[in-house]
């Protein structure tokens, strides 16, 4: 999707307002407890589900996680917070697995956002444990199944398939 | 506070839940071989093993590594007995600074521990996360085929 996006940088602006107000369009007038969420979001987006579970996989959002996503540095030398990432808040949870083990790679020659994988740091059953709690403690969104599987499915993965850095034709040093 | 291994020693520390590994290494058990290059998983600088699989010990905290294997460049070999990757980049002269080559030494050793015989795309894309500013890249690359081709 960054290729995507990085492509659009080109467009004029009227067609990116065209194309944003389509996209908007499409997802309709917000609910009130959608947008009273939103707001609740804008407000405290570190606050936790206080119905999340305090089990080992808090301690590794807390110490893994929110040292970067804490939202005190600007991107790329922090992160965002999490209860604001689509990763997240998505119907599926591969996008967080493949980043979760994989990491982001920087874009050739400009800002980006970016990120180290976690494929040597964290075990299968702490990522699996830790995606779950994500999901509980960030968001209102239903649990995700079928984690461990993707999570599989991410380390047989070369990065280099899964990771096209926008601005840049090729990693090779 | 957590127990884990380092070079085949169990350790245990009473540090903070959150503290990096990398100053754990470096400040409490005096293996100064991972170095703090950046500080965000981004230089490779800090590059140790963790079960075998190439880590950032600068964005690692301890709380995640209870019951782990951690290895360093010193626990690969020793100066009268050095690890073929470290014999050949020896021999290759590949550090100029030094300041990477610690970090490129053990992402280099994942690799040949999981395949023996890596062709050259293969090494170079292996040791994409990690940088070096001096510019030895070649002496790198060829210490790293040297010790590959034994």
């Amino acid at each position: 999707m960054g290729l995507v996006t990085h492509e659009l940088a080109g467009v004029p602006g009227e067609d990116l307002d065209a194309i944003a107000e389509y996209a908007v369009g499409l997802m309709g007038t917000p609910s009130e407890a959608r947008r009273a969420r939103a707001e609740a979001l804008k407000r405290e987006p570190l606050a936790v589900n206080p119905r999340a579970p305090r089990n080992e996989a808090a301690v590794i959002y807390e110490t893994t996680c929110l040292p970067c996503h804490d939202g005190s540095r600007p991107v790329p030398f922090g992160g965002i917070p999490l209860s604001l990432s689509l990763g997240l808040n998505g119907e599926s949870p591969r996008n967080l697995v493949n980043v979760m083990v994989h990491g982001l790679m920087p874009a050739e020659g400009e800002t980006s956002p970016m990120m180290p994988g976690f494929a040597g740091a964290l075990s299968d059953a702490q990522m699996e444990a830790l995606v779950h709690w994500l999901r509980a403690g960030l968001t209102d969104q239903p649990p995700w199944s079928g984690v461990d599987k993707l999570i599989a499915e991410a380390r047989a993965m070369k990065p280099a398939m899964l990771l096209f850095p926008p601005g840049g034709s090729g990693t090779e040093p | 506070m957590a127990t884990f291994q380092v070079n085949g020693k169990a350790v245990t520390t009473d540090a903070e839940a959150d503290t990096p590994l990398l100053y754990v290494l470096r400040g409490d058990l005096q293996l100064n071989a991972a170095k703090f290059g950046c500080g965000l998983g981004q230089c490779g600088a800090c590059t140790v093993l963790v079960e075998g699989e190439p880590t950032f010990s600068c964005v690692t905290p301890i709380a995640i590594l209870e019951g782990k294997k951690v290895t360093t460049l010193e626990g690969l070999g020793s100066a009268d007995k050095p690890h073929p990757l470290q014999r050949a980049f020896i021999e290759e002269q590949a550090a100029q600074c030094g300041y990477c080559i610690a970090g490129m030494i053990m992402r280099a050793a994942a690799l040949l521990a999981k395949n023996p015989n890596p062709g050259e795309a293969e090494i170079r894309s292996a040791l994409i996360p990690n940088l070096c500013r001096c510019g030895t890249h070649m002496r790198i690359l060829r210490a790293v085929r040297k010790a590959a081709s034994k």
